[in-house]
């Protein structure tokens, strides 16, 4: 059996740095033609009117002229507020309110909603009673349109969460958000729109790492049961089929389709403030990591590997108390329990 | 697949080789090392960047070298894993 496997073998070192510098100085190129002169209309010029297409006009974007007077009342916002919801520690002292008072009340309060600072309110009768009017005014769930809506809602209802939201409600493991949120400084926000960018591709090399790496983990005890029930062998080394490798691929994806949010919940604003900058030192962080030991053939998890440097990057947020050392405890025995460290040989 | 090919005592409990131990290590000095890592480049962006007068335009200076850095760290994965798997 073939195992999936890209032909380098005969490459030489320095065709394989050549490879390298070569990819990293053409992309460096590419953003310096295209991109910075895309982001300078859009940042520094404000340009209410850009769209994501102008990218491709490159360099002419210098030559665009002035910025046209924006229509009365039209959303000019050029960049989103990427601290929303988050209050500083001087928001709450203005506020007066102690950040511990705020995760006491969130705590005896099943039905909530965040405000502006991220400070939870109680949701009036009516808003409630809405969901439900409309829930009976649409008639019996076997009607088919209702039995269609019952699919897709099925179907949809990994994607759809509201992940930023779900994060502000406090729980046991996520301690006093407020307060750990509070610690953490506020970027300007052009500058955190840069990185937004830069995420995208420390996320793509992320989950590249990710499935090159944990794919083979996962998969290797089904391709065992697999060469056991098709030779009746039983063999210490066993090649993983093509097929194996690409149901792990989908399996992956489904997961994160359906529940993935449980993790981005817990692994995302609960366990330190999040924003671009930071998103993108932690992925670029843990993607050194694992080309690393993946140099070194050492088995490392890039789940671990995340975890960790999203430790990192909390401990350089601000305080101790940036990071919520519950949430890593609970991690730590999570990982334990699933004690996967040995199917991988 | 060490339990399920070789039995209980086929499994390396110890530091030898590529023993259990080892393993249980890993999960400390993989994030640890991780860790570092990301420490590192988020204090170069957050004093080199991010804390400056004028955090825009060394922002803007600093793009092109991090989209560099990471296709260069991308293009290695998948060099060096095509080496591995092949051979």
């Amino acid at each position: 059996m073939q195992a999936a496997s890209l032909n380098l073998g005969g490459w030489s070192a320095g065709q394989i740095a050549g490879c390298i510098f070569g990819v990293a100085g053409g992309v460096a190129l590419l953003v310096v033609v295209f991109f910075l002169p895309f982001l300078h209309r859009k940042l520094v010029k404000e340009d209410w009117t850009i769209r994501w297409w102008h990218i491709f006009y490159g360099p002419l974007l210098l030559t665009r002229g002035p910025v046209p007077e924006a229509p009365e009342g039209a959303q000019t916002q050029i960049v989103q507020d990427y601290y929303r919801g988050k209050a500083t520690k001087a928001d709450l002292e203005a506020a007066n309110i102690k950040p511990s008072t705020i995760a006491e009340a969130e705590a005896t309060r099943a039905d909530t909603h965040s405000d502006d600072l991220g400070i939870q309110k109680e949701v009036g009768v009516g808003s409630r009673s809405l969901a439900s009017v409309e829930r009976m005014d649409t008639g019996p769930w076997y009607y088919p349109k209702n039995l269609w809506k019952i699919v897709v809602d099925a179907a949809l209802h990994g994607v759809r969460v509201d992940v930023i939201s779900e994060q502000g409600r406090s729980s046991k493991l996520a301690g006093d958000i407020n307060d750990m949120h509070a610690r953490a400084a506020h970027f300007d926000n052009k500058t955190e729109h840069l990185y937004s960018f830069l995420q995208i591709l420390t996320a793509a090399t992320a989950s590249f790492a990710h499935g090159s790496n944990d794919v083979s983990n996962a998969t290797g005890p089904l391709a065992t049961i697999y060469l056991v029930w098709h030779t009746g062998i039983v063999n210490k080394k066993a090649p993983v089929p093509v097929w194996v490798l690409a149901y792990g691929g989908a399996a992956i994806v489904i997961g994160l389709w359906t529940y993935g949010y449980n993790i981005m919940r817990n692994l995302g604003n609960r366990l330190t403030l999040q924003s671009p900058s930071r998103g993108f030192s932690m992925e670029l962080g843990s993607a050194v990591t694992v080309v690393l030991a993946t140099r070194l053939a050492l088995p490392v998890s890039t789940t671990q590997c995340i975890v960790g440097a999203t430790m990192g990057v909390a401990l350089c947020n601000g305080d101790f108390k940036a990071l919520n050392w519950r949430m890593v405890a609970w991690w730590y025995v999570f990982q334990f329990t699933k004690s996967r460290g040995y199917n991988g040989y | 697949m060490g339990i399920a090919a070789l039995g209980v005592d086929g499994v390396v409990w110890g530091w030898e080789g590529k023993g259990v131990s080892q393993i249980f290590a890993s999960w400390v000095i993989a994030p640890a090392i991780s860790a570092a890592f990301a420490a590192i480049i988020f204090l170069i962006t957050k004093y080199g960047v991010l804390r400056r007068s004028e955090p825009l335009r060394w922002g803007f200076m600093m793009v092109p070298v991090y989209f560099a850095i990471t296709s260069g760290i991308l293009t290695m994965l998948i060099v060096w894993k095509g080496v591995s798997s092949s051979h």
